[in-house]
């Protein structure tokens, strides 16, 4: 860099391999053989031309483009090819590799970073890996393209069988080793073809990591998740709280062991704009309206639209058809109550007498339960 | 037009003129564009030589060999092989007879118009 008399040893290789690279690059379309004769010793002779002068080979040799198309029409023995044509290819081309010259500079100055000379040198190790991973990658695609059985999972497995899986895993590893080997010997269509089926491999590899990283994170995909069919009050329309009277206890709120009220039951024949009292409920601790029963007075079942009217000193009621087998509900003793206002209360609920009473654990019928 | 003119040419003749350059004394690449040069063919590329020298090695008309040097790069040598020769000679008598008819089609042309 301080060197005044002429660029330094390094820099005129450097010159030196960007010149044949980019002659190189303009060569790529002739067959492989062709071009490995033609570009043998250019590197030699470059280098022979590069001794006679300090001169930037460029501007002794024109642009490597040019030198190009002059060495094929020369080497061919065919004037006519050396008719240099700047076409707008040829320009991009050569914007190209000027990109390319940037990065390869770059790659030269992060290598160290890495303890490497270049980045590229450090990568190059790299590669066999990636031949193993391709290899894998190709058996997963066939696998899951051959077997629809289940997810994809991360050893291959052909119609359940781990030990075919593997057998085609190791098949698959030694095709990509091989072909690893024999691709930079064919020619420019079959290396296209290889190159493409790589791409495609390591799409559907990318995709499959994201969705193992999906489901590790959040489980299965949500339709996979069995829906729960067991819950036994779904059916439940309405709940009837009935004293020991054969009483139905009206505007009476169910909370349960943590004081959470519980809101069950739909008024199927109430829209939301008739639901009446949102404001006129009372409120529990947090502000939120309760839910108090029976939430539709208007369709009681017959049997209690038939009780007694109220009394303050209830008497047993014949009248009260509770089914037998329904628990009976000891409620906790209310913190503020009048003991004589304090019920037991039946819970009972709508969907039919003869239907399997309801089992509400721990369910405590508040306090401001009152007789009708 | 010149400089064009020359170009023109020396795609016919080059391979004859690198053949004779190479039979007096072996080469490389370099040496034998600036003997060319210095022959009075100033239009030839260095592209031109080198893939010339390349296409003639291919078709067996020359060898090689590798001179190393002390100072700057090792040195591919170009020499004639007997093919080369004939190839040569070939090429010599085909430029004469050719060199004579262009010859005489300008001189009959320079006398009669």
């Amino acid at each position: 860099m301080t060197d005044q008399t002429g660029p330094t040893e390094a820099a005129r290789a450097e010159e030196i391999a960007e010149y044949l690279q980019a002659v190189q690059a303009a060569t790529r379309d002739l067959p492989p053989a062709q071009r490995q004769e033609l570009l043998d010793d250019l590197a030699t002779h470059l280098a022979e031309v590069a001794a006679e002068s300090s001169v930037p080979l460029r501007q002794r040799l024109g642009p490597p483009e040019q030198y190009a198309a002059e060495l094929r029409a020369a080497a061919s023995g065919d004037p006519e090819s050396a008719e240099v044509r700047p076409s707008y290819t040829q320009r991009l081309r050569t914007r190209w590799q000027r990109l390319r010259a940037r990065l390869s500079r770059l790659d030269q100055r992060l290598g160290p970073w890495l303890g490497y000379e270049r980045i590229t040198e450090y990568a190059r190790l790299l590669v066999p890996a990636w031949w193993l991973l391709r290899g894998y990658l190709a058996a997963m695609l066939v696998v899951h393209l051959l077997d629809h059985s289940g997810q994809l999972g991360l050893l291959p497995r052909l119609g359940g069988s781990t030990l075919a899986g593997l057998a085609i895993l190791a098949g698959f590893i030694v095709g990509s080793v091989w072909l690893a080997h024999r691709t930079p010997r064919w020619s420019r269509w079959p290396r296209r073809v290889v190159m493409l089926g790589s791409t495609l491999v390591v799409l559907f590899g990318v995709n499959g990591f994201l969705d193992l990283d999906f489901q590790q994170r959040y489980g299965p995909p949500t339709f996979y998740r069995e829906v729960v069919y067991d819950n036994p009050y779904q059916e439940i329309s309405d709940v009837y709280v009935i004293d020991e009277h054969g009483q139905l206890l009206t505007e009476v709120t169910l909370v349960d062991q943590h004081g959470r009220p519980i809101d069950i039951g739909r008024c199927d024949d109430y829209s939301w704009e008739e639901w009446p009292e949102e404001e006129s409920r009372w409120r529990g601790p947090d502000g939120e309206p309760m839910v108090s029963y029976p939430r539709c007075p208007d369709q009681l079942p017959w049997w209690l639209s038939v009780l007694p009217a109220p009394s303050p000193h209830p008497a047993p009621s014949p009248g009260a058809v509770v089914p037998s087998p329904s628990p009976v509900e000891e409620p906790a003793p209310a913190p503020s109550g009048d003991p004589t206002s304090e019920p037991t209360a039946t819970v009972t609920t709508s969907p039919a007498p003869n239907a399997t009473p309801l089992v509400t654990p721990e369910v405590t019928v508040a306090p401001t339960a009152r007789a009708r | 037009m010149h400089s064009v003119d020359q170009t023109q040419l020396l795609k016919g003749v080059l391979e004859l003129a690198v053949l004779a350059v190479l039979r007096d004394a072996d080469g490389y690449g370099y040496d034998v564009l600036r003997r060319l040069r210095a022959a009075g063919l100033t239009e030839v590329g260095d592209a031109s030589v080198y893939g010339t020298l390349r296409r003639l090695f291919q078709a067996g008309y020359l060898s090689t060999y590798v001179v190393p040097s002390e100072e700057g790069p090792h040195r591919k040598y170009y020499s004639l092989t007997p093919a080369g020769r004939d190839q040569l000679a070939r090429a010599i008598k085909t430029w004469r007879g050719f060199a004579r008819s262009v010859e005489d089609l300008i001189t009959d042309g320079e006398v009669s118009g």
